[in-house]
């Protein structure tokens, strides 16, 4: 719908405009926000912790320190340490499709939270471009995997340019298509116009595959009405499966990479 | 309920309005205690008036009677005492030529006939029996054009008695024996005057002259005059003519957009033809073209309405009251109506704009008895498109066009048919990427049919069909959504005018839906499997009476009663929830099954009270019921939006509305004022889960969430209708909340539509013969909308916290439009003007929608944007008709 908006301002070519507004948002509101994960790669387990900030203040991240972050599974818990600050880690762990993980955090004597499941892994079939879809300011190749019958699946690509993570990434479910081979593509275009950070020759695009269980899905899916773009009609906070009022969402999910140099 | 009590319930009710309505017969037949009434008086040579004036002195009763008796230089000689009036009078007029009956609750005096000297001699003697009366009924009609005309108020000389005409013309009007001047006075119509002598039932069509607009004269009326004598209310009326003028978005006259400058109707975005009424949801507006339901009525993503002013004859809003014949939405009614088409001679009529052009065709197929009209509209807009750098944007199309068509044959002297269609349809693609394409395909058959002078009928046979199609992909693949919702209704309604004092409308609707809720097609390789939702089926049967009731000068009453039935139909699979949105359970129901039915009772009530003959206090209970739901979680007109009927999840929305209003015309009804109160309660109401998937293969039950919700405002509304300027200034303070479970923790929220405060300035001036000047000022408190309350990283970048549905506010918006037409030529035989607009003259930018991101050049910084549409638009249109 978004696109359909801009060719409305074409329309209006001569008549639209865009403007910055002073806005001052009501009485705020501090939320703990959790975004935790681990992979089947050793050295993925990551539980990074902040607060929300006011919407004048810079666009660092808002760390929380101290907290107690721990990771059940099997019976086994496993502490995670603070590393930089808000940023938790365990070395040792690494997910195994199949298998259930609890994340629970207590800061400042609140307790939060969730559990996850990895997913079997699906295979990443191809990681592919086309020229045709090649403009600086706009990458779109094309990914394809085999979706696996009978059961529920869910995925999750992030993409980088570089090895820096991009804001874009899309998220699937079989719904429509289950036990299918998907071809769809994603889209890598630079945030910035100004064409200082178009794409060009020997710039490496990556793209990582998830297989995400399905209230990570839920998370991500709801996520994408939260990034500002919504003109405040549809905007709204994503579901997420931490328990205790935490914002953010923490998922156990495979993971594999393919990756693209624009030649 | 059940349906054997249901039964008994309505059973009970019907008894109850038939006892009240014999009663009140009963009433009127015996009201000779009226003049039984004794009176002791003497009189002397007193004029005839000053002799009426005090006999009203001593009685208290008074007289009614034109002009002619008024300046009599008849003579009055009495000596009574204590003698019932109708013995004195006979005595005070014994070998004069004059007449007196009883007209409600006055005394009528005329000036006899020849026959007055065997009338007097019986009068005593038939008073007692009470008075024969006969009925006068027949059509009304525009004579240039065989245009019926519809609400025009047909008066009665020296009496309050009057009646307007329905809406195909029609009218009938009891009246006690004897003879009477019958008057028609309407802008741009000749005052018009004719005489009956009523001693049987008379057929009476009328054919009306229209008022030639001359070249040198500047004489400037718009809007019919209102009807004060009758307890409807909350109604805004739109004759197609008067709008001309008014300044428009790219000059293109919308009804819709004349609509949103009146109080309680409001726009959902800027330059938007959609329309939320008294806090009600888009959905939540019954749209009738000619009877059939359109369930888009805009194009081009909401920026036009559907209906194209050329085919239109007129149009009304009800916002409280609405007549139990109308049903299924819960805020209003909108009641398009078509012209009829010329049936005297050929007539072309047409425009061409910056961004559409317009044609029509109207004339007889036989001259008198049968004529048709066709017109159609395109829009060029995807022209314009061409212009631009971007070949993405140069290789999109994006235009719309419809159609009207209308053909009627007039069969008897009681017989009229009606056929009228309506096909429009929206075109949007862009090239490889997506592709929009939506519509309404509408038709209606209907007979008309006199049954004798006092009953009315019309039978109507309707079609409609409103589809979408969404296609979205790449050169490679591409996957549709399509998406319908098709309608067959039957239509019985009657109007039976019992006597003077009831005119009773009853009838029946059947509507069979069948929606289709989605469907999904593939091309190529994106791994998509084909779908097919399951298509739903219901059945729609309502019943109603209503009666009018002239109780009294003083005092009117229309009560009512609109029963509904909403019948489920197999085949489909229906579920059970638990609070997770899950399936627990699945019922499944073979075709021609019945899944559920939804009785519903919507009284309709509401009554007035004249103040004088140009006051009137009215107040109205209305209940509504509605079971199809648009499910939309945008704000502007999305055609993606899914209708859905009810389910056994989905239960009825309801609402009740209580409403208040004060109405007064001044200074020769120069000047009209309208002051209305209304408070609005909602329930079973619908709205998304966050983060909700629209298109999903699960019940879209687990979507959505219910609630309730409330409404409530002042509408004020100042009018001047007659001099060379003319306009109106409009007001409305209103609130509008949900509560819905789930929602902001279940507390209260403001709606989107919750606007505080809108102000409506219109101002038409007619500099001289040729040019007139408009202009029109809106301001208007911003949409209730959600803003982020903080931000917070998450995957590396930015993302923002709500902190609850619908707190903040876009900002005020206000705008001015001016408009100037400049008439070329007007003569019986060809007529055009120019008309130049501009839209928000001082260029404000009213925000459209406000988004949050990093500034691309500081990525440290947050920045909010407003991001607003129109500013300076100007257009150019050129009309004609020959």
């Amino acid at each position: 719908m978004k696109r359909i908006f801009c060719f409305l301002l074409v329309l209006t070519l001569f008549a639209s405009c865009e403007k910055n507004i002073t806005f001052n948002p009501s009485e705020p509101v501090f939320k703990y926000v959790i975004e935790g994960g681990l992979s089947n790669e050793s050295g993925s387990c990551k539980v990074i912790i902040s607060q929300t900030k006011i919407f004048k203040d810079n666009n660092q991240l808002n760390p929380v320190s101290g907290a107690l972050v721990q990771i059940e599974h099997n019976g086994i818990t496993y502490n995670l340490t603070e590393g930089s600050k808000g940023v938790y880690e365990q070395s040792q762990l690494k997910g195994v499709p199949g298998d259930t993980y609890k994340l629970l955090v207590v800061v400042s004597g609140e307790n939060f939270s969730a559990s996850s499941t990895m997913p079997q892994p699906v295979p990443f079939l191809d990681f592919t471009l086309q020229a045709s879809d090649y403009k600086p300011s706009r990458v779109t190749p094309q990914i394809r995997f085999r979706d696996i019958d009978g059961i529920k699946n869910y995925y999750w690509f992030q993409q980088f340019i570089n090895d820096k993570l991009q804001r874009q990434y899309k998220v699937f479910n079989d719904e429509f298509s289950s036990g299918q081979e998907i071809s769809s593509y994603l889209v890598f275009a630079p945030y910035n116009q100004d064409h200082s950070e178009d794409i060009i020759k020997g710039d490496r695009l990556t793209a990582e595959m998830h297989c995400i269980d399905a209230a990570v899905y839920t998370y991500l899916y709801g996520l994408l009405n939260a990034d500002g773009s919504g003109g405040g009609a549809a905007s709204a906070n994503p579901l997420s499966n931490i328990s205790g009022g935490a914002l953010g969402f923490f998922s156990a999910h495979t993971v594999e990479r393919k990756s693209i140099v624009i030649p | 309920m059940s349906t054997k009590k249901l039964i008994r319930v309505l059973t009970f009710i019907i008894f109850i309005l038939t006892l009240l309505m014999v009663l009140q017969i009963r009433a009127h037949a015996q009201e000779s205690p009226l003049l039984k009434k004794k009176i002791t008086i003497h009189l002397q040579q007193e004029p005839l008036k000053k002799a009426l004036d005090k006999i009203t002195a001593v009685s208290g009763i008074g007289f009614t009677y034109n002009g002619a008796v008024a300046y009599s230089t008849i003579k009055i000689d009495l000596d009574v005492k204590n003698k019932p009036l109708d013995e004195a009078l006979s005595e005070a007029f014994k070998g004069k030529a004059i007449q007196f009956s009883l007209l409600q609750k006055e005394v009528f005096i005329r000036l006899g006939s020849g026959k007055a000297k065997e009338e007097e001699a019986g009068l005593a003697a038939n008073l007692g029996k009470g008075n024969a009366r006969y009925v006068v009924s027949g059509m009304v009609k525009v004579k240039e054009t065989g245009e019926a005309l519809t609400g025009v108020t047909l008066s009665v000389s020296g009496t309050n008695q009057g009646v307007a005409t329905n809406e195909y013309g029609f009218f009938s009007l009891m009246l006690p024996a004897g003879s009477y001047i019958l008057n028609i006075k309407r802008i741009g119509l000749k005052p018009f005057k004719t005489s009956i002598d009523l001693s049987k039932n008379e057929r009476l069509d009328l054919s009306l002259e229209e008022e030639p607009a001359l070249l040198d004269t500047v004489r400037v009326s718009r809007g019919p005059a209102r009807k004060m004598d009758d307890p409807q209310m909350g109604t805004e009326r739109l004759n197609i003519k008067d709008i001309n003028g008014i300044p428009v978005l790219m000059g293109e006259r919308d009804v819709v957009k004349n609509l949103q400058m009146l109080p309680g109707i409001k726009s959902p975005t800027e330059g938007g033809s959609g329309f939320f009424v008294r806090g009600g949801a888009a959905d939540q507006n019954l749209i009738l073209l000619d009877e059939a339901p359109i369930y888009n009525a805009t194009h081009l993503l909401g920026f036009f309405s559907a209906f194209n002013s050329d085919a239109l004859k007129d149009v009304t809003l009800y916002k409280s009251g609405m007549p139990a014949r109308y049903g299924g939405s819960l805020s209003s009614v909108l009641d398009v109506r078509m012209n009829d088409g010329n049936n005297q001679k050929l007539k072309v009529g047409g425009g061409i704009g910056l961004t559409a052009a317009r044609v029509s065709i109207e004339g007889p197929i036989q001259k008198e008895k049968s004529s048709f009209l066709i017109s159609a509209r395109r829009t060029y807009a995807d022209q314009l498109l061409k212009l631009a750098g971007d070949t993405q944007i140069k290789n999109s199309t994006l235009y719309f066009y419809d159609v009207n068509l209308k053909a009627n044959y007039l069969l008897g002297e009681g017989d009229r048919l009606f056929i009228s269609g309506y096909f429009g349809r929206d075109v949007f693609k862009a090239k490889d990427i997506s592709a929009l394409d939506w519509g309404n395909v509408a038709s209606t058959v209907r007979w008309n049919h006199i049954f004798g002078p006092k009953l009315f009928s019309n039978t109507s046979l309707i079609y409609s069909n409103y589809s979408y199609k969404v296609k979205s992909g790449d050169h490679l693949s591409s996957y549709t959504i399509y998406s319908r919702i098709r309608d067959w209704s039957f239509k019985e309604d009657l109007q039976w005018y019992a006597n003077e004092y009831n005119t009773i409308s009853f009838g029946i609707n059947t509507t069979y839906h069948n929606i289709k809720p989605g469907e999904l097609q593939v091309s190529g390789n994106l791994g998509l499997i084909p779908q097919k939702f399951q298509e739903r089926f219901s059945l729609d049967n309502a019943l109603y009476v209503s009666n009018t009731w002239r109780a009294a000068p003083v005092f009117g009453l229309t009560y009512g009663l609109r029963i509904s039935a909403f019948s489920l139909l197999g085949p489909g699979d229906y579920y059970h929830l638990d609070q997770d949105g899950e399936v627990t359970d699945t019922d499944s129901y073979a075709a021609g099954q019945w899944v559920k039915t939804y009785f519903n009772a919507e009284p309709r009530i509401s009554a007035a009270f004249y103040l004088g003959a140009t006051g009137a206090l009215k107040i109205s209970y209305t209940r509504n019921s509605q079971n199809l739901h648009l499910i939309s979680n945008s704000s502007g007109s999305d055609p993606k939006d899914r209708w859905l009927a009810s389910t056994n999840i989905i239960k009825p929305e309801k609402s009740d509305q209580y409403s208040v209003g004060y109405y007064r015309d001044m200074a020769q009804n120069t000047y009209e004022l309208t002051a209305e109160l209304y408070y609005k309660k909602l329930w079973n109401q619908i709205d998304y889960k966050n983060g909700a998937d629209v298109f999903t293969s699960r019940p879209i039950e687990s979507q959505l969430l219910f609630g309730i919700g409330r409404a409530f405002g002042v509408e004020l509304l100042f009018k001047k209708k007659t001099g060379r300027l003319t306009g109106w200034i409009s007001y409305t303070l209103s609130k509008t909340e949900r509560k819905i479970d789930g929602i902001n923790e279940n507390l209260w929220y403001n709606a989107s539509q919750d606007k505080t405060h809108q102000l409506n300035l219109v101002g038409i001036y007619q500099l001289n013969p040729k040019w007139s000047l408009s202009a029109c000022f809106v301001f208007s408190t911003g949409n209730a909308v959600t803003f982020p309350n903080t931000k917070y990283k998450i995957l590396g970048y930015n993302y923002y916290y709500f902190a609850g549905r619908n707190r903040d506010r876009l900002p005020d918006s206000h705008r001015l439009d001016i408009g100037a037409t400049r008439v070329l030529r007007k003569t019986e035989k060809f007529s055009s003007e120019l008309n130049f607009s501009i839209y928000n003259v001082y260029g404000q930018r009213n925000p459209y929608r406000v988004i949050f991101r990093d500034r691309p050049s500081d990525a440290d910084v947050t920045e909010a944007r407003s991001l607003s549409l129109f500013r300076f638009v100007p257009s150019v249109s050129y009309n004609f008709k020959f």
